[in-house]
């Protein structure tokens, strides 16, 4: 039965990254209706006893307890990891902490990016040639290294992650939206607006910007990904947050030992779960990009 | 404008690229909020204690003063000492910067066989269904994070197969060995100066491992963006006057559609230089390899304030350098950019 | 002087874009013999354009030939291997196309386009005397030898274009297919390139395919003329009997549309606009503009008859 028709590959691309996204989202905000266990404790509760659970099991083990006389089965989906932790709660328990770092340090990103690109490229002269050189100089150098100067300057902690990434994309909402603003300053609608007698600011935020957002939100989907891929990074360098809150690049950093002694599944599946999300936000924007500025035309 | 002209302006415009390069590192390690000594020393350690490092460090002078003496230092050289040993940082960075130059090389190679060949290939059989598998191969690399593909392949062809060694860039005795008659402290040229193909070829087989899987993070974008320019390219109409002309399938393949793709592929490269560094970074620390990526690691590890902010600037050099020499290639290529 | 050169048999291309199917050319059949010169005539979107790209097998992939024949040399060209077809292009069929720019590398310096040309189809000489060569070639088309070592960016649309047409005659083609070669080019550069065909043609002895919608400048050039219309060919024959005597209604109106200097004339447009390929009129194409139709042109297409010597015409005005 077909329900819905898609028809065009960008619009697969889109479909997919969404169902990807869309099915870690649910899993995550669900996480602990789904699983009985906590991501960041060795141990279960079940009828007031504290059972603790053996560290480094395989995926698909099965483990049988007996409590007060009762037996019962404790489930791993995907192993516990080396303190003992069930991996499968750890690894969707660790999308709220990743998304929420990218999805935030994105937004604080574009809220000072892109003023500054309106504005300087609306204004123009020789403010916007000095920002720019400067937005072109913080875009060329890497971006892991500039959030490594300054998460290593801040510290670890959530906010200071957020920062750090942040300061990494600000240039390129920059120059995104300075170089929209830039071909529309030019548009016949916008002479018009003006010759109308329309306040600049009006022309800014009425006229101008909204033209610049389906390509705003292409980056920022973009940029998200990115994101989440600096985050594990930092992380993994152990820049980021502390034990024990869950989260993939610190999971991949701390089992690393055991990850090459041969217990695969606690490196696999925190690493999918990075690759899952990264293309999720991926598909969805380029995706758009691809409706936007179709790259391949087969006219 | 002629070739020459291009450079010598390029060059000068060189100039204000690292003055504002260095400007920001500076802004980041100490005009913005957060005390650097604090950070990196930690909060237990007696007020004293923090307060004579910030002196050491010339953290109590005004902004201003502490830019100048900033500036003139890096540009006599001097990047300050390290805390633990007072040995220079210059020094140390010297020492390392070769072996992040071999990886980064290798690695480049690697990236560049790969992403450029299937790149143009897959755009090349543009409906058919390699295509689509290069297209998807860009994203999912991209996606994969570099250093888990590092532990990946160390766990499957280190630990598992035994081929290559898991870590370091020389195996520890001919380590010794080399770092008591080293030269230039680059192992290929060292290697063949001093006749030692013992060395060469153990340097060869543990830069393989980290420059693999360097390489295959960067190719994901080089075959992404090789793969969409040239399949516009040979979609261009010159190509199709090329061929009514009857010139031979690979010779348009090659010199039209890579020729005329390669324009931005360089400025690609010349971007991909920081995915490179940062990739270097994270690379050098799951192997060990004794680069510069590394330091920056290592040295926020030992909370080391003038080793931090020294590999940092040096990154800033590094950037400014690649930058120029992607410009000067570019215009090499394309005779129509030389303004 | 008879020798047949090239015969388009009933040739059909269809385009499919996305689910419209267009038929940019139905059933078109066309002759050329040794030492003739033809005109392919008709507005944009009449087929004209996929007809050319068609004999050298240059059809975009989302074309493809339904049916029909391309007999060159004796051979059908829709049955040969690519390399065969390679072989032909440059070397025996020439082709240049409408828009100057888009002819030339834009990397390559102009010398580049002839050492390659020469090289791809294994011409034995060596670099100096391709050098030599392609002097030989810009002085026959008007083009001083210092512009070998030229990028393209560096000439006029004008020279691009006779560099073109050299490198389609450097190999002594028998045919020269020319795709609008002076659309894009100003009037005055436009009749230079008309005079240096004209000189080609006598000096070289080929026979030019000339697809223009440009009808005034066809009469130089050419000896023959085929009016397309809508994928079709309407009119076809001796250029003379055509241009004295046109007898489909579309030729008249063509004809008719063409100012001439010196001759107060109303220029008439012609009304109404072509048809929607994906969804043709039935019967005669041209029903819908003609002011002659009648019933049965709405229902039965024309088909092409021999009204005079070599003078075809498809049209029901003209049937017994």
């Amino acid at each position: 039965m077909r329900l819905i028709k898609i028809k065009g590959h960008e619009n697969w691309m889109i479909f997919i990254g969404s169902l990807v996204l869309f099915v870690i989202v649910f899993l995550t905000l669900l996480y602990s209706i789904i699983s009985p266990y906590d991501p960041t404790k060795s141990s279960v509760n079940i009828k007031g006893e504290t059972i603790f659970i053996k560290p480094l099991l395989p995926p698909l083990s099965k483990i049988e307890v007996e409590v007060n006389g009762s037996k019962h089965e404790l489930f791993f989906l995907f192993g516990t990891d080396q303190v003992g932790r069930d991996v499968f709660t750890r690894v969707i328990a660790g999308s709220s902490f990743v998304l929420s770092v990218a999805i935030l340090a994105t937004l604080l990103s574009l809220s000072i990016g892109l003023p500054l690109g309106l504005l300087s490229g609306y204004v123009g002269r020789i403010y916007d040639r000095a920002l720019s050189l400067v937005m072109d100089s913080i875009y060329a150098f890497p971006g892991l290294i500039l959030a490594i100067a300054v998460a290593a300057l801040l510290g670890i902690g959530l906010v200071n992650m957020i920062v750090a990434i942040a300061v990494v994309y600000i240039p390129s909402y920059f120059r995104i939206v300075r170089g929209q603003v830039l071909s529309l300053k030019e548009q016949p609608f916008i002479e018009a607006a003006i010759a109308l007698g329309m306040p600049k600011t009006n022309i800014l935020f009425k006229q101008i910007m909204p033209n610049v957002f389906p390509s705003l939100f292409v980056i920022t989907t973009l940029n998200i990904a990115d994101a989440i891929i600096i985050e594990a990074a930092l992380s993994f360098l152990g820049l980021g947050i502390s034990p024990p809150t869950p989260d993939w690049g610190l999971d991949i950093s701390q089992g690393k030992r055991y990850f090459l002694a041969g217990a695969w599944w606690v490196g696999i599946f925190p690493a999918m779960m990075i690759s899952l999300a990264v293309l999720g936000f991926s598909l969805i924007g380029e995706g758009f990009d691809e409706k936007l500025n179709p790259k391949i035309r087969t006219k | 404008m002629s070739l020459k002209s291009y450079i010598i302006t390029r060059l000068l415009l060189t100039i204000p690229m690292v003055f504002i390069l260095l400007s920001i590192v500076f802004v980041v390690l100490r005009v913005l909020p957060g005390d650097p000594v604090t950070m990196l020393e930690g909060k237990d350690i007696p007020e004293e204690v923090l307060q004579r490092r910030r002196e050491e460090l010339g953290l109590n002078k005004p902004i201003h003063e502490q830019y100048l003496s900033y500036l003139i230092n890096i540009f006599q050289g001097n990047l300050g000492e390290t805390a633990l040993t007072k040995v220079p940082v210059t020094y140390f960075i010297i020492q390392r910067l070769p072996a992040t130059v071999e990886l980064a090389i290798m690695s480049m190679i690697f990236a560049v066989i790969i992403g450029i060949f299937l790149g143009s290939y897959g755009a090349y059989k543009f409906h058919r269904p390699l295509s689509y598998i290069v297209r998807i191969y860009g994203m999912i690399v991209y996606s994969i994070p570099v250093f888990f593909l590092g532990l990946l392949l160390i766990y499957i062809l280190s630990i598992s197969l035994g081929i290559f060694p898991t870590s370091l860039r020389l195996s520890p005795l001919l380590e010794i060995e080399y770092s008591t008659i080293r030269v230039t402290n680059f192992i290929l040229i060292d290697s063949i100066i001093l006749n030692r193909y013992d060395i060469l070829y153990d340097w060869l087989h543990h830069l393989f491992l980290p420059s693999l899987v360097l390489g295959i993070y960067l190719s994901g974008i080089f075959v992404r963006l090789t793969h969409a320019q040239v399949a516009e390219t040979l979609f261009k109409d010159f190509v199709t006057a090329a061929r009514a002309r009857g010139i031979t399938e690979r010779r348009i393949l090659y010199k039209y559609g890579l020729r005329n793709a390669l324009i931005p592929i360089v400025t690609m490269m010349g971007l991909q230089f920081a995915a490179l560094l940062s990739g270097a970074v994270l690379t050098e620390t799951v192997f060990n390899w004794p680069g510069i990526g590394s330091l920056v690691y290592e040295s926020i590890l030992a909370r080391d304030y003038n080793l931090v902010q020294g590999s940092i600037v040096i990154y800033a050099f590094l950037v400014a350098l690649v930058s120029l020499i992607v410009d000067i290639t570019y215009a090499y290529i394309d005779p129509r950019i030389r303004y | 002087m008879n020798e047949e050169l090239l015969f388009v048999k009933n040739l059909t291309v269809e385009y499919s874009l996305g689910k419209y199917n267009v038929r940019a050319v139905d059933n078109v059949s066309l002759k050329i013999n040794k030492g003739i010169s033809i005109g392919i005539a008709g507005e944009s979107g009449s087929g004209k354009t996929t007809l050319a790209l068609s004999i050298l097998k240059l059809l975009p992939h989302y074309a493809k030939i339904l049916s029909g024949e391309i007999i060159f040399e004796g051979k059908n060209i829709l049955n040969l291997t690519n390399e065969e077809i390679r072989k032909i292009r440059g070397a025996k069929i020439g082709m240049i196309f409408q828009d100057p720019s888009a002819s030339l590398n834009p990397t390559m310096k102009v010398i580049d386009h002839f050492i390659e040309l020469f090289n791809s189809h294994k011409v034995n000489l060596r670099k100096e005397e391709i050098i030599e060569e392609a002097a030989k070639i810009l002085e026959e088309m008007g083009i001083g030898k210092e512009r070998l070592k030229d990028y393209p960016h560096m000439l006029s649309g004008g020279m691009k274009q006779r560099i073109a047409i050299g490198l389609a005659l450097a190999l002594n083609p028998s045919l020269l297919i020319a795709d609008e070669p002076t659309t894009a080019l100003d009037v005055l550069i436009e009749a230079q390139i008309i005079e240096l065909l004209k000189n080609l043609k006598k000096q070289r002895n080929i026979s030019i395919m000339l697809i223009t919608h440009n009808l005034g400048i066809i009469s130089e050039l050419v000896d023959e003329v085929s009016i397309m219309y809508a994928g079709k060919i309407v009119e076809m024959g001796n250029k003379e009997s055509i241009f004295n005597d046109p007898l489909h209604p579309y030729t008249q109106l063509l004809l008719q549309a063409i100012p001439e200097i010196g001759i107060e004339k109303k220029l008439k447009a012609i009304p109404g606009s072509p048809p929607d390929l994906s969804n043709p009129p039935p019967g005669c194409r041209f029903h819908p503009r003609c002011p002659y139709a009648m019933e049965i042109c709405k229902k039965v297409e024309p088909k092409l008859i021999e009204i005079k010597p070599n003078h075809f015409v498809a049209c029901h005005l003209y049937e017994k």
